[in-house]
């Protein structure tokens, strides 16, 4: 009895230091993920654990090499080799770790123009098959591109995509990239790629690079007074600004702008009173219209006459996204933030020609 | 003479909430203010009074009224409590005007979007017009027109499909409808038009009356009911088209306006409905407006959220209090 007893402490002993060596063997990458709120990673030794925040739930996804280990979660093998895409924002970060090779179908429907050139000249040579809408893919063709996984983004609009799937038997992971409000954190949405991929090191490396960068430049324009910053779209008298805890609104705290509807709560965006606009955004010292339709301030005019009223608009200061803002822009968030901070505070940057805000004629 | 006293009680109750429209908003600002904008001072408050916020509310004050004018015309007409502005397929056929214009990233200039909303009704009513021409009875043409708004929703629908998201955004917004685009230029073509179509519609209030008892009646009471079904298409379509092309769409308004005149006067007198109708319509838009878009300012609602949720609830009190007196 009691040697058998000696013989399982000393067997339990050896187990827990097993346990104990396995887990202090250190991977040779270790991402963290610091500033996206809406997935995780956890490393461990032959798998990793991925969780993507959809709605108010977590999805646990279970990355293996060679045999799925006995967790609770969506099993995937990786490395992926055949990904089908849904968005452009995914292309950017594919492109930010060098793994756009991997990408075989993309819901693109030629609706847009692809600034990638690299995908671009990949779906010419049928390397990338055109897989149709995001709101209604060809599922056909996704099915007979036999793609190790398909990445899906969900919006209320596009539920069913997600359902179809399902009932397919398609491997797919939810990228809740968008809903990030601020641009480390969807910059650092490259780490749910790299994982999928195995390119951590990429990932780092293009990730160290832009939160230096971003920080780098906020740091520079810290201590100058904040200008007035507005940034809108009107659309037949009615204005959308991006919410105080949007995206914009964090890019607009890295460059020390004060944008003027700070205040609006919530992510995204919100249609706001015109009398508002002029009211907050009279005085504004810098105008960003956030599309790329606008060429001219008389374009800028002919959409709403009124808008003249407006300080920036007065002073010429008015700039517009560039055409690739959506997607090379997304690639290159830290040149995206220190264009907003140039043009903010031109003073400390002479001599700087913003690469994706345009100056309106 | 009863009834007089109610339209002018409501007419001056109408010009009161204008007022209360012009004054109230986000900002708060004097008759001061006002006058100061108005002498060409540099005043940025009642620069937004005058150019913006009472053009919308006169704006909103002739777009309900002309929405209920629609509305009620082709209630009449069809004999359909259900009926309303967009039954004929205006709605659907300015939306796919704009789709056309918006989706296929034509441009997104005020006056093209209304341009091309207008474009596209008037296809609509041409259209209209024809099967009008064509068809014996009210109640075929009343079916091939929803058929019509039915394949400009399917045509709308495809365009949607296939577009990029962000402009399918932009093309919801604007389904969604507001009368905070209108300036003082679009109210200068919003007025002559509308008062011209509602004088139009006062000659018709006769044979409407007759058309009440169908249209067998109004012909043997002389009514020339070809005429009277172009007329009373036209003009309606066309309201619902100027107001649609200026404002998007606006929900409730042409529907329910007629049935709150007709609780409110107990009558079904075209020549005291036009009047009732014209005014109540424009009392409530005005009032939907302001409450639109203050609110949850500095967020402003959709109009048509506005309308039909304060609307809805008028509409079934004044019927089961109705019910209650009879």
């Amino acid at each position: 009895m009691r040697s058998n007893l000696i013989m399982i402490v000393v067997v339990l002993c050896v187990l827990a230091l097993m346990g104990c060596s396995q887990q202090e063997e250190p991977r040779s990458v270790q991402t963290v993920v610091k500033y996206a709120k809406n997935f995780q990673l956890e490393y461990h030794d032959d798998y990793k654990i991925l969780r993507v925040k959809q709605g108010d739930e977590w999805i646990t996804y279970i990355l293996y090499h060679h045999k799925k280990p006995d967790i609770d979660g969506i099993p995937v093998k990786i490395p992926v080799k055949r990904i089908v895409i849904m968005s452009s924002t995914h292309l950017a970060q594919l492109e930010a770790i060098n793994a756009t090779d991997s990408v075989v179908g993309f819901m693109w429907g030629e609706k847009y123009n692809l600034y990638f050139d690299d995908v671009k000249k990949a779906i010419e040579e049928g390397k990338i098959a055109d897989v149709g809408s995001p709101s209604a893919p060809d599922y056909e063709r996704i099915l007979a591109l036999k793609p190790d996984l398909v990445v899906i983004y969900i919006t209320p609009y596009n539920e069913e995509v997600k359902k179809k799937l399902d009932e397919l038997r398609i491997p797919y992971v939810v990228n809740s990239e968008w809903l990030e409000n601020d641009p480390l954190g969807r910059a650092e949405w490259v780490k749910f790629f790299a994982a999928l991929t195995d390119r951590e090191e990429q990932a780092q490396k293009y990730f160290n690079r832009v939160e230096k960068n971003v920080l780098d430049v906020a740091e520079k324009v810290s201590k100058s007074e904040s200008p007035k910053l507005l940034w809108c779209t009107i659309y037949k008298g009615k204005v959308y600004v991006p919410k105080g805890n949007s995206y914009v609104a964090k890019m607009a705290e890295y460059a020390n702008a004060n944008y003027v509807f700070q205040d609006v709560d919530g992510t995204g965006s919100a249609t706001v009173t015109l009398e508002d606009l002029l009211l907050r955004g009279g005085n504004a010292d810098v105008m960003v219209y956030s599309s790329y339709r606008v060429k001219s301030i008389d374009d800028l005019l002919r959409i709403d006459s009124r808008l003249s009223e407006i300080k920036a608009v007065r002073n010429g200061n008015v700039y517009r996204i560039s055409e690739d803002y959506w997607q090379l822009g997304l690639l290159y968030t830290d040149v995206v933030v220190k264009d907003l901070a140039a043009i903010t505070h031109p003073d400390k940057f002479p001599g700087y020609e913003p690469r994706f805000f345009v100056k309106l004629e | 003479m009863k009834i007089f006293i109610i339209l002018i009680i409501l007419f001056f109750l109408s010009l009161f909430v204008v007022s209360t429209g012009i004054m109230v908003g986000s900002v708060d600002a004097t008759v001061g203010d006002l006058l100061e904008s108005l002498s060409g001072k540099d005043n940025i408050k009642g620069y937004i009074i005058l150019n913006v916020r009472a053009p919308r509310t006169f704006g909103a004050y002739l777009g309900g009224s002309a929405l209920a004018l629609s509305g009620l015309m082709l209630q009449t007409y069809f004999r359909n409590p259900l009926a309303g502005p967009y039954v004929l397929g205006i709605s659907s056929a300015a939306s796919l005007g704009v789709a056309l214009y918006v989706l296929a990233g034509v441009g997104w200039d005020y006056y093209g979007l209304v341009g091309s909303a207008m474009a596209g009704s008037v296809v609509a009513i041409l259209m209209v017009l024809l099967l009008a021409s064509r068809v014996k009875s009210a109640v075929t043409l009343l079916i091939a027109g929803l058929m019509l708004g039915y394949v400009f929703g399917a045509i709308e629908r495809i365009l949607i499909t296939f577009a990029e998201s962000r402009q399918v955004h932009e093309f919801v917004m604007w389904t969604f409808g507001s009368f905070s685009g209108i300036t003082w230029e679009d109210l200068e073509i919003l007025t002559i038009t509308v008062l011209l179509s509602a004088i139009l519609s006062i000659i018709l209030a006769k044979p409407l009356n007759a058309m009440l008892l169908g249209e067998e009646y109004a012909r043997s009471m002389g009514v020339n009911i070809r005429v009277v079904r172009i007329a009373v298409v036209t003009l309606s379509s066309f309201l619902a088209a100027l107001i649609t092309a200026f404002a998007g769409i606006v929900a409730f308004i042409g529907l329910a306006v007629p049935h709150i005149a007709r609780m409110l006067f107990r009558t079904s007198d075209h020549r005291i409905l036009i009047p009732a109708v014209a005014v109540c319509g424009a009392l409530i838009t005005v009032t939907c407006d302001i409450v639109a878009r203050t609110i949850a300012s500095p967020v402003e609602l959709p109009i048509s959220v506005v309308t039909s949720l304060f609307g809805a609830p008028i509409v079934v009190f004044l019927i089961l209090k109705r019910k209650k007196v009879g």
